[in-house]
């Protein structure tokens, strides 16, 4: 059997080289890949999404299927899928429900491939207005979601919003009915910061992928039933939970959470990458949740930054050798996973920011490499030749310091009427980060490279001062050399700087554009000399 | 010196207008020059028999002439959906309702679709010899038989089968694998399926003897198998959508620009019995009862009655039933259509650059930047762009918070962005409302029309599309149930079934959750209209109809659709019927609606008539824990109906049919080549958001612009001209120049434009849009704050609102189905594209145009020397 997969691989690299006249020396490089399939998340998909659509132009094809993350590791472990993507493990069965989750003896490894928030989007309209700066603690958040507090006038929800009363209006919780994600990390949440007030509700401790539904609450199918419900007019006054892009895509308002710094902070790619910097992830290799996350910590981070609810999300990728278990699994499909896996957590990071999600840091970017080199471990065939961490284009990289986080390091302080007791800011903040320009020091970016220098969300990353007041206290960032970490110091005056990388050049290159006239300034010449001609043989004619 | 830089672009668009002006009157009585994509439809007739053999005579019990139509045969790519269309075959009986999963084989005499590596069964190699063997399914119970009952199957019977093939044991691997020593069946037929590598899989009860990796998990994806068992209507005519797959979609078939492959048809026509079985050695001769009965069985021709519905399952004739797609009797009729694709889009590399750019936006152009983004790719020289598909108007938020440097977009940014940018058009396209509905007939439909007032009634949720909606909802309780028995629909529509069993995908539009310029743009259409706008306010349709009080009054254009409607009929839901719905009561109509989030997931619904309604409640284990409300699925073929809003691009790409829209005087226009150089000729500059916009309204209401397609859209390249790093201003700079110059040739290859664009060329009256890219993208590369004036590239006022100025509007095409012949002309904006039309007017606005020209050099010219 070795034999007929060696000559597979003979033949179809063949094929391959004789078939791709115009691919590049890199592209030909690489072992030839096969049409892979996926499911799992809708939390994930809209950067999955995007990943899929850009591997299209490097031969490789994929389909994802965002039926849920426990559907998807269902179909994971039934062979019925190629990979799936999920924020939590197997967990044997729901912890709350009982429902059977392993992976049926399937061979497998987790592979962190994004970072994102659980936000709240939320309608509030009265007065022919749309609340859109709501900012509620997770104490409130689990009340609301147990059907403690039933009411947006609750005075709980008063006291976040610093004494700024809603109008009398019943809350509708709006909680995911398949067996999701986002359930997940928000139960999870519960489960550990507000043990007393959730289990009591869910009838048993910890956290669950099925939400129990109870009361008042309305269960939709996915982030997207969730996201068309929760904005829908039939539920002023309801609340969901989503990834952060699905309300982005809408520009719909999420709820700023409190974080252990007493500021109510955004899911933004940089508070994302802040809060998870406290993650801690299971680096025993001899594990079966190698590289999963324990997300205590960031529950709790004490930077002014952290958007608490979080979190990692992972692919599950086939470790078992073909024919058997992996009877469906050629090297071919092993190579566009790796290839899939190694674009998603390099050069795919750079475009999810903005969308709604955070890129990984490096030290996951590393440890996702030695997941990478399982699926050659598994089949010798598998190429990984061309896929170097040298060449990653993940945009939090600090060179020399594999655990620092260049997102991190510039993510914008909040600004003061964020905090507990002051404001809140108004609503124009939602979608420019609301927040000041970092006094960044630059120093821990300035010699980083390629990375992020110029492109994509890191060089555009201090964001703008948008909307908010002034602030009246103003923290500051600056980054350790040493340790390329960052230092947050009080009460100095913000300066604006311009962002990293962004200097600008005077008058252009001159390349293209003394091209382009030249060839307008011939066309134009030439036009009508031609015309001349041909009218003139015309009348010869 | 910025007086001087901004003279000479006002020179130069000056320049660009005359030249405009001057192509315009000079091409005034002349079609465009053409350089179309040549068709490579493929159209072939065969004549195909059933015949039996009784004691050495021949007897012809049934023939047919069968004629098929491909609609692309050529440059495919992969996962491209072709229309298969025949005439003259044998009816089908016994449907089921996707036709391409594995119970379809069990219909009687379809007409079965498959993608075969090979053109020829005389090939050198068996590898490349067209036979069963090479043909692909998806499941191995479509290759293979066996049976207790009889020694005499139907397939033992075949008068045109080998000996070997006749045998108790036919084709079996030899030795048996163990894991399929389990099979006890004493007559078995294996019909092995050869990889394009050589390696044999055997297949087997189960697939115990080894299928091909594709095989397995495609029965349970969300990408169905292509191979279809066809249904012929009752006259003989049928069609299928085929999605052909390339070696990057299934390697063991491995289809590619150097493996040629084939559409094979089999049209079923029954095994041709031998019943007296002279083939077969004398201990194999059916005799007695047995032997009666195996004649018999052979001989059937069906249990169902042509165009029944099949019920129940297992009950067909198997002598007739597409499970015997590989007996020597039907593939000896088999009609083959050889098939060539286009280069591998495989040219880039997953490593990708340090120098990638990203552009935010527009899913209208996901085709074209599809075969953009190689070029940029293959060419050290160049950089990496990547193309991250968003809605439009969070593309604009982006890159007005300055979160992203560029954006693909077809509006302006109300407010502006903060800083200059420029909207550099590079690319003509639009929507379209495509649809997935089979007549009365039980054949596709293809020539619906809609108006905006219907669309309204479609978006507006305001057909009840059930009965106890119906009857709960008083506001809905006199509309029509779904868009099929509303009589607007019907007078414009016949030959349509009136009240289809898709009762819910008939009365909503499939369309989008998000954000998105698409929209903005189909409610444009809906509002400019005097009849849809007043049926908005609450004016009664002349036949009663009224729009749903959620909805009256809405104000439009909006980018993103509400979901207004609050009711629930809570009898429905006391019921208990639907325990999703009676755990979590949430308005219907809405769930029906179910909007999905990219027009992608649009396309996905429409290429397969996925119902999206999501209206049907999943259980996990028959407990409420994990129930949740999923879509309706796939539609049964012959009672499809779907209507939904995609990209004009995704329609050429996917097979998808367009709608035709109705503009002034009850003319309904389809998108075609003609149609959007009509609407190109009427975009207007608005100086206000440094854009053209189409004036839809006049489409709508004049007689001069009644042939333009109203869902055109420009989309522009939305780019800052001040505050981008060099590096990155010369690498936008340079992807705009491209797109608008040597990326607008029409081709399915790297760098060129795929159908459903229409080039931004002279002939289409885009030479003023293709001039003003050409010096924003010198703006952007000098990063100097400049945004070049569209009014000063404005084609003269009296073009757009004057009856008489001659333009090239072409005849109303109201029965294109689809674009297949744009048009592919010079790839710069040049005069020598317009005819030999001679005139005083033209030589002066040519003359005026050098002069112009000559100023701009002198004052370019020495800048970039200093």
């Amino acid at each position: 059997m070795m034999l007929s997969v060696l000559r597979r691989l003979a033949v179809s690299t063949t094929a391959l080289l004789a078939a791709s006249v115009l691919a590049s020396a890199a592209a030909s490089a690489s072992g030839s890949t096969s049409l892979i399939q996926g499911s799992g998340s809708s939390w994930a998909a809209n950067a999955v999404n995007q990943w899929v659509a850009d591997v299209a132009a490097d031969g490789i094809q994929v389909v994802y299927t965002p039926d849920g993350d426990a559907q998807g590791r269902q179909d994971f472990a039934t062979k019925t899928s190629d990979f799936s993507v999920t924020s939590i493990g197997y967990q044997g069965v729901d912890p709350l429900t009982g429902v059977s989750d392993t992976s049926q003896g399937r061979p497998y490894a987790y592979l962190p491939i994004a970072a994102g928030g659980t936000a709240f989007p939320y309608q509030i309209r009265y007065d022919g207005k749309m609340v859109r700066n709501l900012r509620l603690s997770g104490e409130t958040l689990a009340k609301i979601f147990t059907n403690k507090i039933t009411n947006w006038d609750d005075p709980a929800i008063t006291k976040d919003n610093n004494g700024h009363a809603l109008p009398s209006l019943p809350i509708t919780p709006v909680v995911q009915s398949e067996g999701s994600g986002a359930t997940a990390q928000l139960t999870l949440y519960f489960a550990t910061e507000f043990p007393k007030i959730w289990n009591s509700f869910a009838g048993a401790p910890g956290m669950t992928e099925y939400f129990p539904r109870q009361g008042s609450q309305i269960a939709q199918n996915g982030s997207s039933g969730a996201m068309n419900y929760v904005s829908s007019s039939a539920a002023n006054g309801s609340i969901g939970y989503v990834e952060y892009s699905y309300a982005l895509s809408q520009n719909y308002p999420v709820a700023q959470v409190l974080n252990a710094a007493g500021y109510y902070s955004l899911p933004t790619q940089y508070n994302v990458a802040v809060a998870l910097e406290q993650a801690q992830i299971n680096m025993d290799k001899s594990s079966p949740d190698y590289l999963l996350q324990n997300l205590n910590k960031v529950y709790v981070d004490p930077d002014p930054r952290a958007y608490p609810l979080s979190s990692y999300v992972y692919m599950i990728e086939p470790t078992g050798v073909y024919p058997s278990p992996e009877p469906n699994i050629t090297t071919a499909k092993r190579q566009a996973l790796a290839d899939f896996a190694y674009y998603a957590i390099c050069q795919g990071q750079r475009e999810i920011g903005p969308i709604g999600y955070s890129p990984l840091p490096v030290n996951l970017v590393e440890a996702g490499f030695g997941q990478i080199e399982k699926l050659k471990s598994a089949d010798p065939g598998v190429d990984l030749a061309h896929l170097n961490i040298q060449t990653c284009a993940n945009p939090t990289f600090v060179l020399g310091h594999p655990s620092a986080n260049y997102l991190a390091q510039i993510a914008p302080l909040p600004l003061a009427c964020d905090h507990v007791g002051a404001g809140p800011c108004s609503s124009t903040s939602q979608h420019g980060d609301g927040s000041v320009q970092p006094s960044s020091s630059g120093g821990g970016s300035s010699g980083t490279g390629g990375g992020h220098s110029t492109h994509g969300g890191g060089g555009s990353g201090g964001g703008v001062s948008s909307g908010g007041t002034t602030p009246t206290t103003v923290l500051s960032l600056s980054v350790d050399r040493a340790t390329g970490q960052v230092v947050i110091r009080s009460s100095a005056p913000a300066t604006a700087v311009s962002p990293v990388g962004q200097s600008l050049a005077e008058g252009g290159d001159g390349g293209v554009a003394s091209g382009a006239t030249a060839l307008f300034i011939v066309v134009l010449i030439a036009g009508p000399a031609l015309l001349w001609g041909r009218s003139r043989r015309r009348r010869r004619a | 010196m910025m007086w001087r830089r901004t003279l000479a672009s006002l020179c130069l668009a000056l320049a660009a207008a005359c030249v405009w002006g001057a192509g315009s009157v000079a091409g005034a009585s002349h079609a465009p020059r053409t350089g179309a994509l040549a068709s490579s439809a493929v159209t072939t007739t065969a004549s195909v028999e059933r015949e039996f053999l009784t004691n050495g005579v021949e007897t012809v019990v049934d023939q047919r002439s069968v004629t098929l139509t491909v609609s692309q045969t050529r440059d495919l790519r992969g996962r491209q959906e072709i229309r298969v269309n025949w005439s003259g075959a044998h009816p089908t009986g016994g449907i089921v309702a996707d036709q391409n999963s594995i119970l379809a084989e069990q219909e009687e005499y379809p007409m079965v679709l498959l993608e075969c590596r090979g053109v020829n069964a005389t090939a050198s190699s068996p590898v490349d010899a067209l036979s069963p063997q090479t043909c692909w399914t998806q499941n191995w119970s479509e290759r293979y038989q066996d049976t207790f009952q009889t020694k005499w199957p139907p397939y033992e019977m075949d008068q045109f089968a080998t000996a070997t093939d006749r045998a108790r044991v036919a084709d079996a691997p030899s030795p048996l694998t163990s894991n399929c020593a389990f099979l006890p069946a004493p007559t078995q037929h294996w019909v092995p399926f050869v990889a394009a590598d050589g390696q044999v899989y055997d297949g087997g009860p189960q697939g115990c003897a080894g299928q091909p990796p594709e095989s397995e998990n495609v029965g349970n994806s969300a990408l169905p198998s292509n191979e279809t068992f066809g249904v012929t209507g009752t006259d003989g005519r049928g069609s299928a959508s085929f999605d052909v797959w390339t070696s990057a979609e299934n390697a063991s078939l491995g289809c590619s620009q150097s493996v040629p492959c084939s559409l094979v048809a089999v049209p079923i026509e029954g095994v041709s019995c031998d019943t007296t079985a002279q083939g077969l050695p004398n201990a194999d001769v059916p005799t007695g009862a047995a032997g009666t009965a195996a004649v018999a069985d052979c001989e059937a021709t069906g249990s169902f009655a042509p165009g029944q519905i099949v019920n129940p399952l297992g009950n067909e004739d198997l002598s007739v039933s597409g499970a015997l797609w590989w007996s020597a009797s039907n593939w000896r009729n088999r009609i083959v259509v050889p098939l060539t694709f286009a280069p591998p889009q495989n040219a880039c590399s997953v490593v990708g650059g340090t120098n990638t750019v990203d552009i935010y936006g527009s899913e209208l152009m996901i085709q074209a930047t599809g075969q953009w983004v190689p070029h940029f790719c293959l060419n050290s020289k160049l950089f990496n762009i990547v193309h991250v598909q968003t809605g439009e108007p969070e593309a604009r938020n982006l890159l007005a918070s300055s979160q992203s440097e560029a954006a693909l977009t077809s509006y302006g940014q109300s407010g502006g962005y903060g800083r200059p940018v420029v909207n550099a058009p590079v690319a003509v396209t639009g929507f379209s409302i495509s649809y997935a509905i089979d007549g009365a007939n039980g054949q596709p439909y293809t020539n619906l029309r809609l108006t905006p007032r219907l669309l309204a009634k479609l978006l507006t949720e305001s057909y009840p599309a059930e009965l106890p909606v119906q009857e709960e909802d008083p506001a809905l309780a006199h509309n029509p149930l779904n868009i099929t028995l509303d009589p607007e629909f019907i007078a414009l529509n016949p030959g349509i079934t009136q009240g289809v069993s898709a009762t819910e995908a008939a009365s909503e539009l499939v369309s989008l959750s998000s954000d998105s310029d698409v929209m903005e743009a189909l409610t444009t259409y809906i509002n400019d209209n005097p009849t849809a706008r007043a049926w908005l306010n609450g004016t009664a349709d002349p036949w009663g109809m009224v729009v749903n009080p959620a909805y009256k009054g809405i104000a439009l254009p909006i980018n993103q659709w509400p979901l207004l409607s609050n009711f629930e009929p809570t009898a429905y839901y006391q019921s208990d019927n639907n325990d999703c719905l009676y755990n979590s009561p949430v308005p219907y109509l809405p769930l029906v609606a179910a909007p999905v989030a990219t027009l992608e997931d649009v396309s996905t619904d429409m290429q397969f008539a996925i119902d999206n309604s999501t209206t049907v409640c999943s259980q996990i284990d028959g407990t409420s824990v994990g129930e949740k409300l999923v879509a309706q699925g796939r539609e049964t073929v012959g009672h499809r109906f779907l209507i939904g809003v995609t990209p004009l691009a995704d329609d050429s790409r996917y097979g998808l049919t367009p709608a035709g829209l109705q503009t002034n005087d009850n003319t309904f226009v389809t998108p075609s080549t003609s149609s959007l150089a009509s609407a190109a000729a009427l975009l207007t500059p608005d100086g206000t958001t440094g854009t053209w916009t189409l004036p839809v309204a006049s489409i709508e209401s004049s007689q001069s612009a009644k042939d333009a397609y109203p869902g055109t859209m420009v989309v522009y390249a939305a780019v800052p001209t001040s505050g981008l790093s060099h590096q990155d201003a010369q690498d936008f700079a340079r992807f705009i120049e491209f797109a608008v110059g040597a990326g607008q040739e029409l081709g399915y290859n790297v760098g060129q434009l795929p159908p459903g664009y229409l080039p931004l060329t002279a002939a289409d009256h885009l030479a003023t849009l293709a001039s003003y890219s050409d010096l924003a993208a010198l703006d952007v590369a000098a990063q100097n704050g400049e945004v070049p004036p569209v009014s000063g590239v404005s084609p003269p006022p009296t073009t757009v609102t004057s009856t008489t100025t001659p333009t090239t509007i072409v005849a109303p095409t109201t029965t294109t189905p689809q674009i297949t012949h744009l048009v592919a002309v010079g790839v710069t904006p040049s005069v020598s594209t317009s005819s030999s039309f001679a005139g005083v007017l033209r030589v002066l606005l040519l003359v005026a145009a050098l002069g112009l020209v000559l100023v701009a050099a002198a004052l370019v010219v020495p800048r970039r020397r200093s």
